[in-house]
C-alpha cells in the first residue's frame, strides 16, 4: 500500500468529496433517530432491543452507503480526471493503487463506525447490552464494510462511470437485504431457509433478535459470522481480481 | 536512447493503429513526431512509456525492454500526456509533492520541489491551487511533474495544445533549456509544425499507423525540395536582375521583396548549382555590384509534412 495515496484519498474524501458533510448527515441523522426513541409515543412503547436493532441496522446502512459511494468513485473519478495516466506511470503497483483507494473507503466507514458509537451506546443505556450491540458493530458491521467496499472499488475499476459502479454495488446491497424481509411460507420454506442462512446480510440480521434479547450467548457471533466471512473474502478476491483490469478511459 | 523495431499495435476491436514501426532516437535528441488526427501517435506515446503493450515487435528505452522492465522504465521516464488533468484542490507544491512521494515513497526532496518550481516560473505560485492556474501555468506544473523524477526522456504529447503564442514561446524556451543544459532527450508529439521546426533535430511522420519519414529536419527538406532556388541580397537588385538576366541568360531570376530568388532547373546537380552560383558572382562583382547576402530557400517544416502525408497517400493507393 503507498501511504502518500493513502493520505491523498483520505484528504480527497473528507474534504473534497464531501466526507466530512457526510459524516455530520449521519451523526443528524442518528441524532434524530434517538429524538425519535425518546419523545414518540409509539417510539418509546418498543422494546430497548428493538429500537437498538434498528439503530444497529441504520447505522450499518449509512456506514455502508458511504464506503460505497466513495469506493465506488475512486478509480471512476481519476479516469474523468485524467489524472489516471499520470498515476499509471508511476512504478507504483496497479495492486497499491487499488489497495490504497480500497484502505481509505475502509477507514471512512470506520470512522462513521465511531461516529456512531456514542449513539449504540446512548440508546443501549441501562439494558446492559451495549457490549453485544457494538460487539455486531464490529464484527459483523466490519466484514459488510469490507466486503461492500471491495466489491464498490471493483465496479469504480471495472466501469467507466461512478453512477454505474454505485448503482451496481448498490443494488446488490438492496438484493442481499432482501431475504431478510421475506414473511410466512417463504421464510419457512426450504429455499427460503438456505437464503436466509446463507446471505451474509439476512443472516447478520438474523443474529441480532436472540443476541439482542439475551436469549443467546456472545458466542454466537462466530456461529452466525461464517457468510459474512465468506462474502468479504470473495468480495476481496474481485477487488485483487479486478486491480489487474486498471485501464485509461475508452481503453476498455 | 529509444529503439523500436516492427511495433505495430491492433486493439481488441480489430483496428490497427499503429504498423511496423521502426524509430530510432539518440540520446539528447529533440524528436519531432508528427502525423494528422488519428495517425497514432498517442498510441504510439502510449507504447513507449509502457502504459499499452505492442500486439507485436519490441521497445527498448535505454537498452531497456519496455514491456519486460515496465517499473525500471518508468523510473527513468517522464510524461506529459495529452490530456492531462490535475487535481485542482491541491497546490502546485502539494502536486508535485504528491508525485513525488509516489517516486521515492522513502524521502521526500523538497529542495528539488523548489528547483522545479523556480524551473518552470511557477515558484512565485507554489502556494495556489491548480484550479486558478491557466492553461500554461498547467502545462508547466505538468512538466515540472514530469521532471520529478530526474527522467533521462521526457515524453510530452501536444503540449502547446491550446496556448497562446506567449504561452508556446515559454513552453519552447523551457523545453530547450532542459535539452541543452542537461541533456534530456525529449520526445514530442505536436500539431504546431513551427514548434517542431523550432524545437527539434529530428522528427518522424506517420500517416494512419505508416511511418512515411524519418531524418533530420535538414535531410527531409533536402529530400522534398523540388527545386534548388538560391536567394541574393546584392548592393543594387535592381541592376543585378537585369545584368543576370540579360548578359547571363538566366531566365529563372525575380526580385521577390528585398532578394532577387534564382530558381536553378531541377535537372542540375550540386556542381551544377555552384557552377551557377559562380556565374552569378562573377557576373556581379564585374560590374561593381557588391553581395550582401548569399543563401538558398529551404522547405518549412510545413511544406515538408505536407508532401510526406501526400507522398504516404500516394503509396497507400498504390499498395
Amino acid at each position: 500500500m503507498n501511504k502518500a495515496m493513502l493520505k491523498k484519498e483520505l484528504n480527497e474524501s473528507m474534504f473534497e468529496s464531501k466526507g466530512l458533510w457526510m459524516m455530520v448527515a449521519v451523526s443528524v441523522i442518528l441524532s434524530a433517530l434517538l429524538i425519535v426513541v425518546a419523545n414518540i409515543k409509539e417510539g418509546a412503547a418498543m422494546a430497548q432491543s428493538d429500537i437498538l436493532q434498528y439503530a444497529i441496522k441504520a447505522v450499518m446502512f449509512m456506514t455502508i452507503m458511504v464506503s460505497m459511494v466513495l469506493g465506488g468513485s475512486c478509480f471512476v473519478s481519476e479516469r474523468e480526471g485524467h489524472t489516471m495516466e499520470s498515476l499509471l506511470l508511476t512504478p507504483v503497483s496497479k495492486f497499491s493503487l487499488t489497495l490504497s483507494k480500497y484502505t481509505s473507503a475502509v477507514i471512512l466507514g470506520a470512522i462513521l463506525y465511531l461516529v456512531s458509537v456514542p449513539y449504540i451506546i446512548a440508546i443501549s443505556y441501562g439494558s446492559g447490552l451495549a457490549v453485544r450491540a457494538l460487539l455486531i458493530c464490529l464484527l459483523n458491521g466490519g466484514l459488510l464494510l469490507l466486503a461492500f467496499s471491495a466489491i464498490a472499488v471493483s465496479f469504480s475499476i471495472l466501469t467507466d462511470s461512478s453512477k454505474t459502479a454505485i448503482l451496481v454495488s448498490g443494488l446488490l446491497l438492496v438484493v442481499l437485504m432482501f431475504p431478510a424481509f421475506a414473511q410466512g411460507i417463504l421464510k419457512q420454506s426450504l429455499i427460503g431457509r438456505t437464503f436466509l442462512a446463507m446471505d451474509p446480510l439476512a443472516n447478520c440480521f438474523t443474529l441480532m433478535t436472540p443476541l439482542l434479547s439475551e436469549v443467546a450467548s456472545i458466542g454466537t457471533v462466530t456461529q452466525y459470522i461464517w457468510p459474512q466471512v465468506i462474502f468479504a473474502a470473495l468480495s476481496i478476491a474481485l477487488l485483487v481480481w479486478s486491480s489487474k483490469r486498471i485501464s485509461l478511459k475508452g481503453e476498455k | 536512447m529509444i529503439e523500436t523495431s516492427g511495433v505495430s499495435k491492433t486493439y481488441h476491436n480489430g483496428f490497427t493503429a499503429v504498423r511496423e514501426l521502426n524509430l530510432h532516437v539518440n540520446e539528447g535528441d529533440i524528436f519531432g513526431f508528427l502525423g494528422p488526427n488519428g495517425a497514432g501517435k498517442t498510441t504510439t506515446i502510449r507504447m513507449l512509456d509502457g502504459l499499452l503493450a505492442p500486439t507485436t515487435g519490441t521497445i527498448r528505452i535505454a537498452g531497456m525492454d519496455v514491456t519486460a522492465q515496465s517499473t525500471e522504465v518508468k523510473k527513468i521516464i517522464g510524461v506529459v500526456p495529452e490530456s492531462h488533468g490535475y487535481y485542482y484542490w491541491m497546490t502546485a507544491r502539494e502536486y508535485l509533492q504528491y508525485f513525488d512521494a509516489l517516486f521515492h515513497p522513502e524521502k521526500s526532496d523538497s529542495k528539488y520541489i523548489d528547483l522545479l518550481l523556480e524551473r518552470v516560473g511557477l515558484a512565485d505560485k507554489h502556494n495556489v491551487s491548480v484550479g486558478q492556474f491557466s492553461r500554461g501555468m498547467k502545462q508547466r506544473l505538468g512538466i515540472a511533474k514530469a521532471l520529478i523524477n530526474h527522467p533521462k526522456i521526457i515524453f510530452l504529447d501536444e503540449p502547446t495544445l491550446g496556448l497562446d503564442p506567449k504561452g508556446q514561446k515559454e513552453i519552447q524556451d523551457l523545453l530547450r533549456g532542459l535539452n541543452e543544459n542537461e541533456g534530456l532527450t525529449i520526445f514530442i508529439t505536436s500539431h504546431m509544425l513551427k514548434d517542431i521546426e523550432v524545437l527539434c533535430n529530428r522528427v518522424c511522420i506517420i500517416k494512419d499507423g505508416l511511418m512515411i519519414e524519418q531524418g533530420s529536419i535538414r535531410e527531409l527538406q533536402d529530400r522534398y525540395m523540388d527545386t534548388y532556388t538560391i536567394l541574393l541580397q546584392s548592393s543594387d537588385n535592381l541592376r543585378a536582375v537585369k545584368l543576370l538576366k540579360d548578359a547571363e541568360h538566366l531566365p529563372q531570376v525575380s526580385l521577390c521583396e528585398e532578394r532577387i530568388e534564382i530558381t536553378c532547373p531541377s535537372h542540375l546537380n550540386a556542381e551544377g548549382i555552384l557552377a551557377v552560383k559562380h556565374r552569378v558572382a562573377t557576373a556581379l562583382f564585374s560590374e561593381g555590384l557588391d553581395i550582401l547576402e548569399l543563401s538558398h530557400k529551404s522547405l518549412s517544416m510545413e511544406d515538408v509534412f505536407f508532401k510526406a502525408i501526400e507522398r504516404g497517400e500516394k503509396k497507400a493507393v498504390s499498395a
